[in-house]
């Protein structure tokens, strides 16, 4: 820790490992700026798996909440970030699990963007991912869209990373199935 | 190689799990097994496809942490906890009552 002759450091430059004894015991400041740290990352990820900003920015703030709440329980097995992305994660597809977001993705454009093939192409990905069943669902969007490796995606689902390999495969498998059964009609 | 193991590399390699020499291994077994070598061009062909359909990164001019930490200065740390507690205790209290 600086001594008084040096000038006071603010909880924007503290070490992570610093401001984590800190929000652990209770200091709401210093667990504000270990969250913004990584807030941007948590909406990006949280994003790909819901289809608005706005549910999002919903299950970032809730996990922001969740993540103070369970503090206790971190242990530091895995890093903060990832810590923080699987709660994330986990309320996203709870979401997802709440509502059908597969129509939402893949809803029919208006505009301009219905008449540009490439752009259905792409909702029918878009939509072809929602639809897959949540286990082959995760490692995709977290592999495709995220570029987690899968020794990450393993640390984000608390999963072997032999189940990351076996889910992505199928996941892949399945989908390719779903986009050629599309083509054809 | 088996095609059984090949698939196993398939799988890693698609996780980014695979270091040079497996993707050697790989690109043998695909010389002599054309079975394979087709299935891994679909699968890597469907994974560029996917991620050709990336959906943009949600970004907001929200400032997400004020609105946490406002909940959680508004609803102390384990409070929650102590509920949950309570409540089970209170269930237990029930139930030996209804014992009795």
């Amino acid at each position: 820790m600086s001594q008084s002759t040096e000038p006071q450091q603010s909880t924007h430059d503290e070490p992570e490992q610093a401001l984590l004894a800190l929000a652990r015991g209770g200091d709401t400041m210093a667990f504000a700026a270990l969250a913004r740290r990584h807030q941007a990352d948590l909406l990006r990820v949280t994003g790909r798996f819901v289809p608005t900003a706005e549910d999002a920015e919903d299950i970032v703030q809730d996990a922001l909440v969740a993540a103070w709440q369970q503090l206790g329980r971190f242990r530091g097995d895995s890093s903060l970030k990832t810590w923080l992305t699987r709660i994330a994660v986990n309320k996203a597809l709870k979401l997802a699990r709440r509502r059908r977001v597969e129509d939402d993705f893949a809803s029919t454009p208006s505009g301009p963007e219905a008449l540009d093939p490439d752009h259905a192409e792409v909702l029918a990905v878009r939509g072809a991912v929602a639809r897959l069943p949540e286990k082959l669902r995760a490692p995709v969007i977290l592999r495709f869209w995220e570029g987690m490796s899968g020794a990450e995606i393993a640390d984000v689902l608390g999963w072997r990373q032999g189940t990351v390999w076996t889910r992505l495969y199928r996941g892949l498998e399945l989908l390719r199935r779903e986009l050629a059964e599309e083509d054809e009609r | 190689m088996k095609c059984t193991q090949a698939r196993r590399l398939m799988a890693m390699a698609l996780a980014g799990d695979t270091d040079e020499r497996q993707h050697a291994d790989l690109d043998r077994h695909f010389e002599g097994c054309p079975d394979c070598a087709r299935q891994w061009q679909d699968l890597s062909q469907n994974a560029a496809t996917v991620e050709q359909a990336r959906p943009a990164a949600t970004e907001t001019s929200a400032d997400l942490v004020a609105a946490a930490t406002e909940r959680i200065r508004s609803r102390p740390r384990g409070r929650e906890v102590r509920i949950g507690w309570t409540a089970r205790a209170a269930a237990v209290a029930l139930m030996v009552a209804a014992a009795l």
